[in-house]
């Protein structure tokens, strides 16, 4: 990228905001950003390249593994594709529970995302309460699908462990508990007035460039872009919801809008678990060859799944397109130009929910 | 002086551009232009950050919804595509461009010439 | 044991600074050493601080699986950090490259070739509490007595 001038200040990549490597260098003017690059290939492992030439069992695990916060969500965008692609049918039952694992994890990514940018404007006391409530929704996610991080809890025809009627109680009651929790917070964070000056009209991202630089999820949404795949995915349709929509575009919109959709998920997930249809939670069936675009939306945006298959469910050809690729390019393009503050880099920056992991692969 | 954090990025650049989804971008761009895919890549390494590489294909994919119902010069030339969406050319450079087409198609040339015209003055910029 | 090498040892005993660094990993590990500042592990109780600032951390912790970048940086980041030190590796990763060391790969497992990884805490991955256990019992086996037994 072209100099603009002498003065360059690296961020990264070990740096005590940043949960991930990555080295962000900003051409600044006085404490004004004019431009910035991003630095990559602190994680490039070549998953996609692992995955290619390995059966379904192999990549499902791989898939996981691409990121470790939305892992749900890369694991059911995976097996929803490639029962899409053979046509195996699942039983109701599994696809409500998938809808209820899929939103516990949005939970916890949501309110790990707005611990990260607490905890980056320095107000760690609200970073503290959010952490603790988010290691309630992970043990509801422990609960239902037996570990904290890698689940592998759908498979294809299916999910792997059922609900019992006690699970149900457990994670109805800890909704109840967490739901005020999470209103309180919420309303910590809007009317705070020292948050507010750290986010309000800071690191704005218009509608126009939002859409250049193909954003998504709640990035765009904060950026008044009405885009959420779970309106097209049937299990979603069947249960009803709204997707949350800012238009100010700027720091403070981005963790709102986080925050109202928690209390969205749990709204949905005491609807999955009311109407928790009875039946089978496997139905069988075989993964067979195939070409299919796939795509969900995870907890940072949309997330697509490029995949071929052989007729013995072997992967030959895969191609993984993450919300983060996207995020992250409009937020050190577009929203860190202009800063007025090298405070408000990083803080930008984080308001984006960067997940290294997953952009790199 | 030691710089452990500044060092040649370009192999990293080039990892980033083997996926297949990228090589389908290097591949529509090459056939566009008539020059050979590295030819593409080495100039896409020179000049875009890595983000901007890996956000490449989905950019593409972005622009290709919104440039409905532009204007068809634009389109053909490509003016929204390469200063905004995959910025190989700087904005100047493509105005000048897109002010002499139109210099052509006033004069009484075709559309179709002056667009040939113009593609072979963007083929020229890109590739010097 | 002198007055001074005690005195250091009460010190240390109760301030541990830590430094995370990622060199190629899911993202999973990270999140549980994050998970383990949440007030239910608290961290800080044992007076361990987890900030990424490698020239005051007595502890590393390596997570990931060695990518090329890393490769210079990880022992140059080693070398910053000031004696008494040690590393610990976090989940599969650092260990054997899990997942990711296979074919076609671009990772460099295990992290032990670039730096002396004095504990490893295997998992895919490891419970915060693991973590924090690694980190409290791996403390006093490094600190105490250190200059002493130099000598």
């Amino acid at each position: 990228m072209k100099k603009v001038v002498d003065v360059s200040f690296p961020v990264g990549p070990v740096h005590p905001c940043w949960k991930e490597p990555v080295r962000l260098k900003c051409e600044t003017k006085g404490e004004k950003v004019l431009q910035a690059e991003v630095e990559l290939g602190y994680m490039k492992k070549g998953i996609e390249r692992i995955m290619r030439g390995r059966p379904w069992q192999e990549v499902m695990f791989l898939a996981e593994r691409i990121c470790g916060i939305c892992s749900v969500i890369h694991n059911m965008v995976f097996i929803e594709g490639m029962e899409a692609m053979s046509g195996i049918p699942v039983p109701p039952r599994a696809a409500y529970l998938r809808v209820i694992a899929n939103e516990l994890d949005r939970i916890q990514s949501h309110l790990l995302a707005n611990f990260s940018y607490c905890y980056t404007i320095e107000h760690e006391t609200l970073g503290m309460y959010l952490l603790n409530v988010r290691e309630k929704a992970m043990d509801l996610l422990e609960r239902l699908t037996g570990a904290r991080v890698n689940k592998a809890y759908m498979i294809p025809g299916g999910v792997r462990f059922d609900l019992q009627a006690e699970d149900h109680v457990i994670i109805s009651s800890t909704l109840d508990q967490i739901e005020p929790d999470i209103m309180r917070y919420t309303r910590m964070f809007s009317e705070g007035p020292l948050i507010g000056l750290r986010s309000r009209g800071i690191g704005i991202l218009s509608e126009v460039h939002a859409r250049e630089a193909h954003a998504v999820g709640p990035t765009a949404r904060a950026s008044g872009i009405r885009t959420d795949l779970r309106t097209q995915h049937p299990t979603y349709q069947k249960i009803g919801f709204s997707p949350v929509v800012r238009t100010e575009g700027d720091n403070f919109a981005r963790v709102m809008v986080r925050f109202q959709e928690v209390a969205e998920s749990i709204g949905i997930i005491r609807r999955c678990l009311d109407g928790l249809p009875e039946g089978l939670i496997r139905s069988g069936g075989v993964c067979g060859a195939g070409t299919i675009t796939h795509r969900g939306e995870a907890p940072r945006g949309e997330l697509t799944y490029y995949l071929k298959a052989d007729e013995y469910g072997r992967i030959v050809d895969i191609s993984i397109q993450t919300p983060s690729i996207m995020n992250i390019e409009a937020s050190a393009h577009y929203m860190i130009i202009g800063a007025t503050s090298l405070a408000d880099v990083t803080s930008t920056f984080i308001s984006a929910d960067p997940c290294i992991a997953c952009t790199e692969r | 002086m030691d710089l452990l954090y500044e060092k040649d990025l370009r192999p990293f650049k080039f990892r980033i551009l083997m996926s297949s989804r990228h090589e389908a971008l290097l591949r529509a761009l090459a056939a566009r232009f008539g020059v050979s895919v590295p030819v593409i890549r080495k100039r896409m390494i020179e000049r875009f950050d890595m983000q901007l590489l890996e956000n490449l294909p989905a950019r593409y994919e972005a622009a290709e919804q919104m440039s409905e119902g532009s204007d068809p010069v634009d389109k053909a030339l490509g003016v929204e595509l390469f200063t905004r969406v995959i910025p190989l050319l700087d904005p100047g450079v493509m105005d000048e461009i897109r002010h002499r087409v139109g210099v052509l198609i006033k004069d009484g040339s075709s559309v179709e010439d002056a667009v040939m015209a113009g593609h072979t003055l963007v083929k020229e910029a890109l590739f010097r | 044991m002198s007055l001074l090498q005690r005195v250091k040892n009460v010190v240390r005993s109760r301030s541990i600074h830590v430094c995370f660094v990622d060199v190629g990993s899911c993202n999973g590990c990270d999140i549980e050493v994050l998970a383990t500042l949440a007030p239910r592990y608290d961290i800080e109780q044992y007076g361990i601080y987890v900030h990424n600032n490698p020239r005051e951390a007595d502890i590393l912790l390596v997570i990931g699986a060695m990518t090329p970048q890393w490769e210079d940086k990880l022992p140059a980041l080693w070398e910053r950090i000031p004696e008494p030190k040690a590393a610990i590796a976090i989940g599969n990763c650092p260990i054997s490259g899990c997942v990711f060391q296979r074919r076609d790969t671009y990772v460099s497992a295990p992290v032990a070739k670039f730096i002396p990884v004095a504990a490893e805490v295997p998992g895919c991955p490891p419970r915060p509490t693991e973590i924090l256990s690694a980190i409290l019992s791996l403390a006093p086996t490094v600190f105490k007595d250190f200059e002493e037994r130099r000598r």
